[in-house]
């Protein structure tokens, strides 16, 4: 059976969610955890080839001694155990996902990235730095590996945190009638939004469409704003229906990822918005212990190591969408904007006065402004996202050929 | 569970209760019985079910739906075959070099018999013929169409290519159509297209179009015969119940006798009409149509290349084997002193004649080995054997009738 059957809209995951539900309802819930386990390692093998499972295993136990050696240990948080096991992960994941710098593996055909490998980072990351403050949670292999490869969060997340992945087990069993029919409601609007509505928008916001023989005005607009949706509801169904079933097991510990992140007001409103259980780990994970170094390190100039936190973690954030340039200035023009956003904020607040700014962002045509403005900036980071740099100039043509006649 | 928030905790105490508890449990188990029958038939019992109705043509720029290029897909439909078709990067069931060659003997034009889905690609009549001395392009496509047909000859021709002769080898009834309007925009235009053959390149907008028409405006998801394809294409449960089944003899009878499988006796050829003894007027505008068509795509190439253009005319199942249609009539309801089997064939030949098109009437070559299995069990395509049949005779025609002989 091929891995698209494990796709959300597959018969595999049909069949594993429905057994889970299943078992959850039943007398033999206290299974949940190894049947969930059982389910997962099911998934990640349809996702993957012999070399990868060898890659995945390689990848899994290293983080999983570095937190059993501390586990629990509150005084040795950061142990140099710790940090060589972060770095030796974040090396192993830059060589099994590909990165042109360390491409080691051109033998591996698959690099593993269709299993969320970065989401296991992830997860793996917060699993050693939390570790000597979670000893009060059960941690053993099976656990481990379940936490890591649970089958609805094994592509996309959301990003769980342990204690919220135990707390979830902990509650696992038959929601009220009520709340099952609003889970099923949000697995059902999320597979329409993924697999129905989608589809239909299109799936690049490359500039290099823009070369097809006639092309217009109309097709710049088309492909502008139709990736930045299909974006939008093919990843938020996704994880609509993964939080939808995990409801239906009693599992509410799922995070949410998305709320509304178009209604955004500035860049920095839409990084709260978008991916949120991403958003939350880099700032808590890489943003807060940058610029808490930075600014230690310079404190006369914390507005600038600020700053520079912000540009190293966008820029970060952009290579960890990809390989190439073009997502490194994408993540560096997230990290602009949200610095013209600070530094507009504070313009505003030595203009007018803390409750002078508070009264002109409140007002509805400067927040709807704001809202057309980011969604719009947003978009056009969008198509940088799908674009080789060297093509970014293409869409010029356009109104060049409009002012040629 | 907190009025507030309906999702926000489990309710031991209230879960599964009632009527609507009970309908979700019953939801759920049918959902997993329906998975795990469907993932046991993927992995265990029917692994071959990704071979059934695969996608074979796709959107020409310049024919419409076409024969997709480069094809490499397997057709499986047992007892029948268990074939794989290939097409050339212009989408022609012929081979990929050597094609500039083919293409300046005999255009064969046709639909799904010539086509030969259910065939191996050295078993089709065009490829015999190929092994006989000949060179032959095979341009047809599966469905019925003169008008596309037409179409890739035209583009064929102005790609620069040029034949010795046209033969248009259709299935009776199913291309005999109201022709009219094909008829009237015949001198039109070809649409333009740098790479015709190949797959287009739209500009985002028209894309995004194509995708809001496939989601929206197609409607073959919701016709049964879409329906059917659909679950053919996504069940090997279902997929094996269809085909698959049909390699076990007692399941096929059972299967045939219970109607979940179509008997192949009782589908109609075409048109019904077509085959009255009493000619209505829809019928008679379907085989003049049919037939002027014909004789302007004859003059076209004599005009185009000099050379001859000529139909050759498959029979029906139902003509060659009397005793299948005499089950279609019982089983429609149709009194068989009404309809004539080889109505339709003959008259088209008749009004082909009329209009001095060239045509060979393959129905006596065929019927002389009528006490042979031509088609195939389950669908009334012409098998191997009948192909093997169809390109001997088309070869003594084309030598004896229309002086061409074999090695050119």
């Amino acid at each position: 059976m091929d891995a698209s059957a494990f796709a959300p809209n597959g018969i595999g995951f049909a069949l594993l969610a429905s057994g889970l539900i299943l078992l959850a309802w039943s007398r033999f819930s206290r299974l949940f955890l190894p049947a969930l386990g059982v389910a997962s390692l099911v998934a990640a093998a349809a996702w993957s080839g012999p070399a990868e499972l060898a890659a995945l295993v390689l990848f899994l136990v290293p983080p999983y001694v570095a937190a059993r050696a501390v586990w629990g240990h509150e005084g040795r948080q950061g142990t140099r155990l710790a940090m060589a096991t972060i770095a030796w992960q974040v090396a192993l994941f830059a060589v099994l996902r590909g990165y042109p710098f360390v491409d080691l593996l051109g033998w591996l055909g698959h690099p593993l990235a269709v299993v969320g490998l970065s989401y296991i980072l992830f997860r793996q990351i917060h699993l050693i730095l939390e570790a000597p403050f979670l000893g009060d949670l059960p941690l053993d292999p099976w656990r481990y590996l379940t936490f890591l490869l649970a089958f609805w969060t094994l592509l996309a997340g959301p990003i769980q945190r342990y204690p919220a992945f135990v707390e979830g087990l902990a509650a696992v069993g038959r929601p009220g009638n009520d709340a099952a029919l609003a889970a099923g409601h949000r697995v059902v609007n999320g597979l329409i939004k993924a697999f129905l509505l989608a589809p239909v928008f299109l799936k690049s916001g490359d500039v290099r469409l823009l070369q097809a023989p006639g092309s217009d005005w109309l097709d710049f607009a088309v492909l502008f704003y139709s990736f930045p949706v299909y974006l939008y509801l093919n990843f938020s169904g996704y994880t609509d229906v993964m939080i939808g079933v995990a409801r239906l097991c009693g599992v509410t510990t799922l995070p949410e990822n998305f709320n509304r992140p178009y209604l955004a007001r500035n860049v920095q409103d839409f990084w709260a918005r978008w991916h949120m259980s991403f958003s939350s780990w880099i700032q808590h994970y890489l943003f807060n212990p940058l610029a808490k170094y930075l600014v230690g390190r310079a404190p006369r100039h914390g507005g600038a190591m600020t700053a520079l936190a912000v540009m190293v973690t966008f820029l970060l954030l952009g290579a960890w969408h990809g390989t190439t340039a073009n997502y490194l200035v994408f993540g560096l023009l997230h990290g602009v904007g949200v610095i013209a956003v600070a530094l507009w904020g504070e313009f505003l607040k030595a203009r007018l006065g803390r409750a002078g700014r508070k009264a002109l962002l409140a007002r509805t045509d400067v927040r709807v402004v704001a809202t057309v403005v980011t969604f719009h900036y947003v978009c056009a980071t969008l198509m940088v996202f799908n674009t080789p740099l060297d093509r970014l100039a293409i869409p010029l043509a356009i109104p060049l050929a409009w002012l040629a006649g | 569970m907190s009025s507030s928030s309906p999702i926000s905790s489990s309710d031991p105490a209230a879960a599964g209760r009632g009527w609507l508890g009970r309908a979700l449990l019953l939801g759920l188990a049918v959902l997993f019985t329906v998975a795990a029958v469907e993932v046991l038939f993927r992995l265990a019992v029917f692994p071959d079910w990704r071979s059934l109705a695969p996608k074979v043509t796709v959107r020409h720029p310049v024919y419409g739906h076409y024969s997709a290029p480069n094809l490499a897909v397997r057709r499986f439909s047992p007892p029948d075959y268990d074939v794989v078709n290939h097409t050339n990067s212009l989408g022609f069931r012929d081979r990929e070099a050597g094609i500039d060659e083919d293409l300046a003997g005999i255009w064969v034009l046709g639909d799904s018999n010539a086509f030969g889905g259910g065939l191996q690609d050295d078993e089709i009549f065009a490829a015999v013929l190929q092994f006989m001395g000949r060179k032959v392009a095979n341009m047809a496509s599966e469905g019925p169409d003169m008008t596309r047909m037409a179409r890739v000859a035209k583009d064929m021709a102005r790609r620069g290519h040029r034949p010795r002769a046209i033969l248009y080898v259709g299935s009776l009834n199913a291309f005999i159509r109201d022709m009219r309007d094909s008829l009237a925009h015949f001198d039109d235009p070809l649409p333009a297209a740098e790479a015709p053959a190949r797959t287009a390149v739209m500009g985002p907008a028209a894309t995004w179009l194509a995708a809001l028409r496939a989601a929206f405006l197609q409607h073959d998801a919701v016709t049964l015969l879409g329906l059917k394809t659909r679950l053919i294409r996504n069940s090997a449960a279902y997929g094996w119940v269809k085909v698959a089944a049909n390699g076990v003899p007692a399941l096929r009878r059972m299967f045939l006798r219970l109607g979940w499988r179509a008997d192949r006796d009782l589908v109609p050829s075409g048109f019904t009409p077509l085959l009255a003894r009493d000619l209505g007027e829809r019928a008679r505008v379907r085989i003049d149509s049919t037939a002027d068509f014909a004789a302007r795509l004859a003059e076209w190439t004599r005009a185009r290349f000099g050379v001859p253009f000529a139909m050759v005319l498959l029979p029906t199942q139902h003509d060659l084997y009397p005793a299948r249609f005499a089950r279609f009539l019982a089983a429609a309801g149709l009194d068989p002193a009404a309809y004539r089997a080889d109505l339709a064939r003959t008259r088209l030949a008749a009004a082909l004649a009329a209009r001095g098109v060239p045509m060979l009437d393959l129905y006596n070559a065929l019927e002389a080995h009528a006490g042979e299995s031509l088609t195939f069990l389950d669908d009334a395509h012409f098998n191997r054997r009948g192909n093997r049949i169809i390109a001997e005779a088309i070869d003594r025609w084309l030598s004896h009738d229309l002086g061409l002989r074999a090695g050119g």
